[in-house]
């Protein structure tokens, strides 16, 4: 075993807890929000550094500054500045350095840098405008799973729920996913041809089903009507207590596993899939909670009549569509 | 002769198995005539047991002895709590890494002060598990040769997994570390889940395993003021 004190600043280990803790922070913030995609764009800046400073610390340092290398050998004493390369020396130090990182991994890297680089040093929100929908999620799990990978590690490494993000990144190269495109058009097809009548019958009858409180309320790529998206949690809960009406909220990001109409009957399974029909937004599970019934202060009694007053009139629901 | 000491009254096999089980292991009256620098050179024989000084801190065998709080603003918990309840925590928990195993051996009996242990898999049952490893520290500002390092609770070495918890000396950087900052507080107040030891006879040794257990200690009465305690970081316990 190995004690140590302290990791040293340029150490990956020291770049692969502060990836962690900005994940962390990603994961806090609502799906799909710019505050995500900053916070996303900033933990891939420091697992591409960890996975320089994997090789050598001394890869992230100016080499023209003697005292510069010294730091990265953990030989100078004194605290220097040890000044850092900027993000773009890193990627092209990676590029020539890792092979397998070459392409695709570069390109979906480069594209979230320039993202992170436009919310910072322009008036504009770049992540407002395009860190919206899967495939910018897709990239940055695609990225760091690419990155942990060249370190000999896992997403489980930096990622909770690693399972489902894991899947995220095999959609991106899933080619089998495309022929849901194909299904969705035969389901198209057949729509086309019932009658008006059945069609407005079989539409308000979906309208009537997809509840919020039973599943994300989507649009059927195939016949329009309201249909249903089903999840898996991919972030821990959030908690908040709203001080107006006493309530607690609890949040969670999700990950879409299935889809289904009932209009036209289509139903569509797996995130890959999903997110090749533009399905593969990450939705929000909502649930309010009374005070007393989050901290659970009834007796049993208690209980009993206040599960009896919610089944009357079922005030609180779980809510998939914030 | 037991493989592990001298006279240890449990076989080592038996040691280390309930290490891993419970996260700690009571050997009574322990090489009772041996002086501290003879136990721990007949330690290094049987156990890896390498020079822990730790730089001008620490030395390799440290004794423990109950004290009033003189001075609050140091960082020593006598210096917080002094005679009172030290609350659980993992020795050295704002290092990268902390001593994996700590020995703790009577030399001056005292029967009333206890040591509270909790395994960290306990946590697990309280603590959403994507919350524990979400939660990130830092070293408090005190600590000015660690302050800046970011610490998770939950650290991987050699696939062994590591947990720390010390409310004084970490800081919460995330709503993650804060939220186990509040179950640790209610587990605390509860007691409910903790073991107590007591190190009432000469040799009575405690290991630790400092990454899979918290530990504390109860309150020193006026009589309990006399306990010594050995104190040893051993970075492995192992059969010979």
């Amino acid at each position: 075993m190995s004690e140590s004190k302290q990791n040293h600043p340029l150490s990956e280990e020291a770049f692969i807890n502060k990836a962690r803790l900005y994940v962390s922070q990603m994961n806090e913030q609502p799906a799909d929000s710019w505050q995500q995609g900053l916070w996303a764009a900033l933990s891939l800046e420091f697992l591409a550094r960890a996975t320089l400073a994997h090789i050598s610390p001394t890869l992230l340092v100016r080499a023209q500054k003697w005292e510069n290398l010294l730091f990265a050998l953990e030989k100078h004493d004194t605290p220097v500045d040890p000044m850092a390369i900027t993000t773009g020396e890193v990627l092209q130090r990676l590029n020539a350095l890792i092979p397998k990182l070459r392409g695709d991994p570069l390109k979906a890297i480069r594209r979230i840098i320039s993202l992170r680089n436009s919310e910072l040093h322009s008036g504009n929100s770049a992540f407002e405008l395009e860190y919206r929908g899967q495939s910018l999620h897709n990239r940055y799990y695609f990225a760091c799973g690419k990155l942990l990978e060249s370190m000999g590690r896992t997403i489980s490494d930096i990622f909770p729920n690693s399972q489902t993000i894991e899947q995220t990144i095999r959609s991106v190269q899933d080619a089998a996913a495309e022929s849901v495109q194909g299904e969705i058009k035969s389901f198209k097809d057949k729509w086309s041809q019932k009658p008006i009548d059945q069609q407005e019958r079989l539409v308000t009858k979906a309208t009537d089903w997809a509840l919020r409180n039973a599943g994300h309320v989507v649009c059927c790529p195939s016949c329009n009507s309201n249909s249903l998206l089903q999840g898996d949690e991919i972030t821990p809960v959030r908690t908040e207590i709203d001080t107006d009406t006493n309530e607690i909220i609890v949040r969670q990001t999700m990950l879409p596993s299935s889809f289904e109409c009932i209009a036209c009957g289509l139903k569509i399974t797996g995130y890959s899939r999903l997110s090749t029909c533009n399905l593969g937004n990450h939705f929000t599970k909502k649930l309010v909670y009374s005070a007393s019934e989050y901290f659970d202060l009834y007796t049993a009694e208690e209980a009993w009549e206040y599960i009896q007053e919610i089944e009357a009139d079922a005030a609180y629901e779980i809510d998939y569509n914030e | 002769m037991s493989r592990f000491g001298i006279d240890s009254p449990i076989e080592s096999s038996t040691l280390v198995e309930t290490l891993q089980r419970d996260g700690y292991v009571f050997i009574p009256k322990w090489s009772q005539e041996m002086a501290p620098a003879e136990f721990l050179a007949t330690m290094e024989t049987h156990v890896d047991c390498r020079a822990h000084t730790f730089g001008s801190e620490t030395s390799s065998i440290q004794i423990l002895t109950p004290r009033t709080a003189i001075n609050k603003n140091r960082r020593q918990y006598s210096d917080i709590y002094g005679l009172g309840e030290f609350p659980l925590h993992t020795d050295l928990a704002h290092w990268a890494r902390p001593p994996r195993y700590i020995m703790l051996r009577c030399v001056v009996r005292c029967t009333d002060v206890y040591t509270s242990l909790l395994p960290a898999s306990f946590l697990n049952t309280i603590i959403d598990k994507s919350v524990l490893f979400q939660a990130m520290f830092c070293a408090e500002h005190s600590r000015i040769d660690h302050s800046g390092s970011i610490l998770p609770m939950i650290f991987t070495e050699n696939h062994v997994n590591g947990l720390r918890w010390d409310k004084h000396s970490l800081k919460p950087m995330n709503t993650a570390a804060f939220a186990v900052g509040q179950s640790m507080s209610i587990t605390e107040s509860k007691h409910s889940r903790m073991s107590v030891q007591y190190l009432a006879d000469i040799g009575d040794t405690l290991i630790i395993d400092n990454w899979r257990c918290l530990h504390g200690r109860g309150r020193v009465s006026k009589e309990g003021q006399n306990r010594r305690i050995q104190r040893i970081y051993l970075s492995e316990v192992k059969d010979v």
